[in-house]
C-alpha cells in the first residue's frame, strides 16, 4: 500500500518503511512461531524413530509413511480404528443433540413471553459462573449407581445443555423480525413447522458456529472420558492415542507413531477450520463484545 | 351463589346451540392461544430437563457431599467442614494451587500482552499481509490440547527441537526447575491466538476517526494507545482476563500429557500437578467427599474472579 507509485507524498513513504518494517516482521515471527509445532509434527511423522533423534527440527531426509502402517495396523491399529471411530460417533451424536436443545430452548426464550422467564433466563446465565467440573464427583457417583460409568451414553447425553449455546441461538433469533413468524402464522402453520421450516434455516450462520464450537470442544476433551470411561473399546482417541505407543513398543514412547497419530486427528480439524474459518472465530470469541 | 354463576355460564358457553361463526374464531383463537402459552415450555423443556438433571442437581449433591465422607459403597455420613479442613491443610494440595497460580499468572503476561500487541498490529493500516496472518496466528487453537502437549513433548524431550535448535542440554520434562515453565511455554503457545482474536473483536470497537481526530490534535502513538484505545478496550480486556482466569483453574489435560512421563498415563510429577488432579484423584481414589470440597474451592476462586469483573464492568457504566 505504501509502495504505491502514485503516492502524492514520496517523503512520507520512507519514514513510514521503519514501523511498516516491524510490524510486518513482528507478525512474521508470530506465525513462525504458530505453524512451526506443526511443521514438527508433520516431519516427525514422516521420519523413523532414529532420524527422529538425530534431526528433531528439520525435514526428513528420507521421508517414510511406516509410522502410519504401523499405527493403522495390527494391534495398534485395531485401538485406534475403534476409538476413532467411537470419537466420531460420540462427538457427531453429542454436537447434534446440543445443537438441538440450543436452537429449540433459544426460540422459546427469545420470541416467547411466559411466565417466570426473565428469572429462569437470570438463573441459567449466572449458572455458566459454576464449571461443569464441580459437578464431576457427584455425577461418578449418580452414573456409578445407575450404571452409566464406562458407556456411550455418559458420553453422549450429560453436558448438552449449553447455556452458551442456547445463548447464542437466543441472541441471534432475537434480532429475527416477527413479521416473518406472524406471516407464517397467518398461513396456517404451526409453532412447530414455523420452528423447523423457518426459523432453523435462517438461523443456519449462528447454529453453525454453535455445532463448530461443541464439536471441537467435545472432539477434544480429555478429562470427561479419563474419569468416566475406563474400557479400551469405548473411549475416544483423545484417550487412547497418547497410551497407543506403550501398547506397540513395549513401555518405550515412540514418538514418531505419537505424531502420525497426532496429524491424524488434526488434519480433519484443519481442513474444517479451513472451511469455516469465520464461524469458528466468531463462535471462538462469541461474548467478547458486548453489543 | 356467587360460585356456582361460572360453572352455569361455561357450559353455556360451551355446548351452546348458537354458534355464530364470530363465536367460532374466538374459540378457535382462545385455543391457539392456550396452545401458544404452552410452546414456549414445551420448547424450553428438552434443554430445561437435561440441563436440571445433570447441571443443577448434581450441582447441590456436590455441594452436600463436600460436607460428607463417602467412598461410592457405604452410606455417606455427615463430617462437617472436616473436608474442607483436610484440604486446605494437606501439602499435595496446597502444591497443586500453588502449581495452579503459576499456570494462572505466569503465562497471562506473555498471552495479554503478546495477543493485544498482534491484534494491534494486525489492525494498524502497516501490516501487508493482515487477512492471511490473522488466521495463521489463531491456528494453534485449532489443534486439540491432547495433541498439542503430544507435539510439545517432542518440541521439549532431551533430544527435542528446542534443545537442538538452540544447542542446550535442558530437561525440560524432567527438571523439577523446568517442568513447570514447559508447561507455561504450551499454554501460551496455544492460547494466544485465541486472545488474538478478542482482542481483535475487541478493536472493531475503536472507530478510526477517534483515532484520526486524536492524532490530530497532536497525540502520539503512545497517547492514543494509553487515552483513546485502552479506555474503549477495557471491557474486552477484562473479559479475556477473566476467561484465562477460569480456564486456567480447570487446567487439566496440558501438565499432565506434557509431563506424563514414558507411559503417557502416569500424569503429572506432584510438584507440577495441577489443581483439577486433586479432584479426579479424590474420584479414582474413592474419596468423594474429599473431591467435591477441593471442587467448591476451585469454584469460589472462579466465583471471586468472577465477580469482581462484573463489578468493573458495571463501574464503567
Amino acid at each position: 500500500m505504501n509502495r504505491n507509485p502514485e503516492d502524492p507524498h514520496p517523503r512520507r513513504l520512507t519514514r513510514r518503511l521503519a514501523p511498516s518494517a516491524g510490524v510486518n516482521l513482528l507478525l512474521l515471527a508470530a506465525v513462525t512461531v504458530a505453524i512451526y509445532p506443526y511443521l514438527v509434527m508433520l516431519f516427525g511423522a514422516l521420519k523413523s524413530p532414529s532420524e527422529l533423534t538425530g534431526n528433531p527440527a528439520g525435514p526428513p531426509a528420507s521421508p517414510t509413511t511406516s509410522n502410519f502402517t504401523t499405527l493403522l495396523s495390527g494391534s495398534p491399529g485395531s485401538v485406534m480404528w475403534r476409538s476413532l471411530g467411537n470419537s466420531i460417533f460420540i462427538t457427531a451424536c453429542y454436537t447434534l443433540i446440543s445443537v438441538m436443545l440450543s436452537a429449540m430452548a433459544g426460540y422459546g426464550f427469545a420470541k416467547h413471553r411466559f411466565r417466570g422467564q426473565g428469572i429462569l433466563f437470570a438463573l441459567l446465565i449466572a449458572s455458566m459462573l459454576v464449571p461443569n467440573e464441580v459437578n464431576i464427583p457427584s455425577l461418578y457417583l449418580i452414573f456409578s449407581h445407575f450404571g452409566w460409568i464406562d458407556t456411550y451414553r455418559v458420553q453422549i447425553i450429560p453436558g448438552t445443555a449449553s447455556v452458551l449455546g442456547m445463548f447464542m441461538a437466543r441472541q441471534y433469533m432475537r434480532a429475527l423480525p416477527d413479521e416473518v413468524i406472524e406471516a407464517a402464522r397467518m398461513d396456517g402453520a404451526s409453532s412447530w413447522r414455523i420452528f423447523t421450516r423457518i426459523i432453523l434455516p435462517i438461523c443456519a450462520p449462528v447454529l453453525s458456529a454453535i455445532a463448530v464450537l461443541t464439536f471441537t470442544a467435545k472432539w477434544s476433551d480429555y478429562l470427561w472420558p479419563t474419569v468416566m470411561v475406563n474400557s479400551t473399546s469405548k473411549e475416544p482417541v483423545m484417550v487412547t492415542l497418547p497410551q497407543i505407543s506403550t501398547a506397540a513398543t513395549g513401555f518405550v514412547v515412540d514418538y514418531t507413531l505419537l505424531l502420525a497419530g497426532c496429524l491424524l486427528i488434526t488434519v480433519p480439524l484443519l481442513i474444517a477450520f479451513a472451511r469455516l474459518q469465520k464461524s469458528v472465530i466468531s463462535g471462538a470469541t462469541a461474548g467478547a463484545v458486548r453489543q | 351463589m356467587v360460585t356456582t354463576q361460572p360453572t352455569q355460564v361455561g357450559p353455556n358457553r360451551r355446548g351452546g346451540a348458537p354458534t355464530s361463526p364470530a363465536m367460532r374464531t374466538a374459540r378457535r383463537r382462545r385455543r391457539g392461544r392456550l396452545r401458544g402459552r404452552w410452546a414456549p415450555y414445551l420448547y424450553i423443556a428438552p434443554f430445561l430437563v437435561s440441563f436440571v438433571l445433570f447441571f443443577a442437581l448434581p450441582s447441590v449433591l456436590s455441594l452436600l457431599l463436600s460436607f460428607a465422607r463417602d467412598n461410592g459403597y457405604t452410606p455417606a455420613r455427615w463430617v462437617g467442614l472436616a473436608n474442607y479442613r483436610a484440604l486446605l491443610s494437606s501439602p499435595e494440595f496446597r502444591q497443586a494451587a500453588l502449581n495452579t497460580l503459576f499456570y494462572w499468572l505466569v503465562p497471562m503476561v506473555p498471552l495479554m500482552a503478546g495477543a493485544f500487541g498482534l491484534a494491534m498490529a494486525v489492525r494498524s493500516r502497516l501490516a501487508r499481509w493482515a487477512s492471511v496472518c490473522k488466521p495463521l496466528i489463531f491456528i494453534p487453537q485449532v489443534i486439540a490440547p491432547v495433541s498439542a502437549a503430544l507435539v510439545w513433548r517432542v518440541m521439549l524431550s532431551n533430544q527435542g527441537v528446542l534443545n537442538a535448535l538452540f544447542g542446550l542440554r535442558t530437561g525440560w520434562l524432567e527438571d523439577p526447575a523446568a517442568v513447570k515453565w514447559s508447561v507455561a511455554m504450551l499454554l501460551v503457545w496455544r492460547g494466544i491466538g485465541w486472545y488474538f482474536v478478542v482482542f481483535l473483536a475487541g478493536l472493531t470497537n475503536v472507530p478510526e476517526t477517534l483515532l484520526e481526530a486524536a492524532s490530530i490534535d497532536g497525540a502520539n502513538a503512545f497517547q492514543r494507545l494509553r487515552h483513546v484505545i485502552m479506555p474503549l478496550m477495557r471491557p474486552t480486556i477484562l473479559f479475556a482476563i477473566v476467561i484465562d482466569t477460569i480456564a486456567s483453574i480447570q487446567l487439566f489435560t496440558e501438565p499432565n500429557l506434557l509431563l506424563g512421563g514414558t507411559t503417557s498415563t502416569a500424569g503429572a510429577p506432584p510438584e507440577a500437578a495441577p489443581l483439577m488432579n486433586q479432584i479426579v484423584n479424590g474420584i479414582t481414589g474413592g474419596q468423594f467427599g474429599l473431591a467435591a470440597a477441593a471442587a467448591w474451592l476451585m469454584f469460589l476462586v472462579i466465583a471471586v474472579f468472577s465477580l469482581i469483573q462484573f463489578r468493573l464492568l458495571r463501574e464503567e457504566r
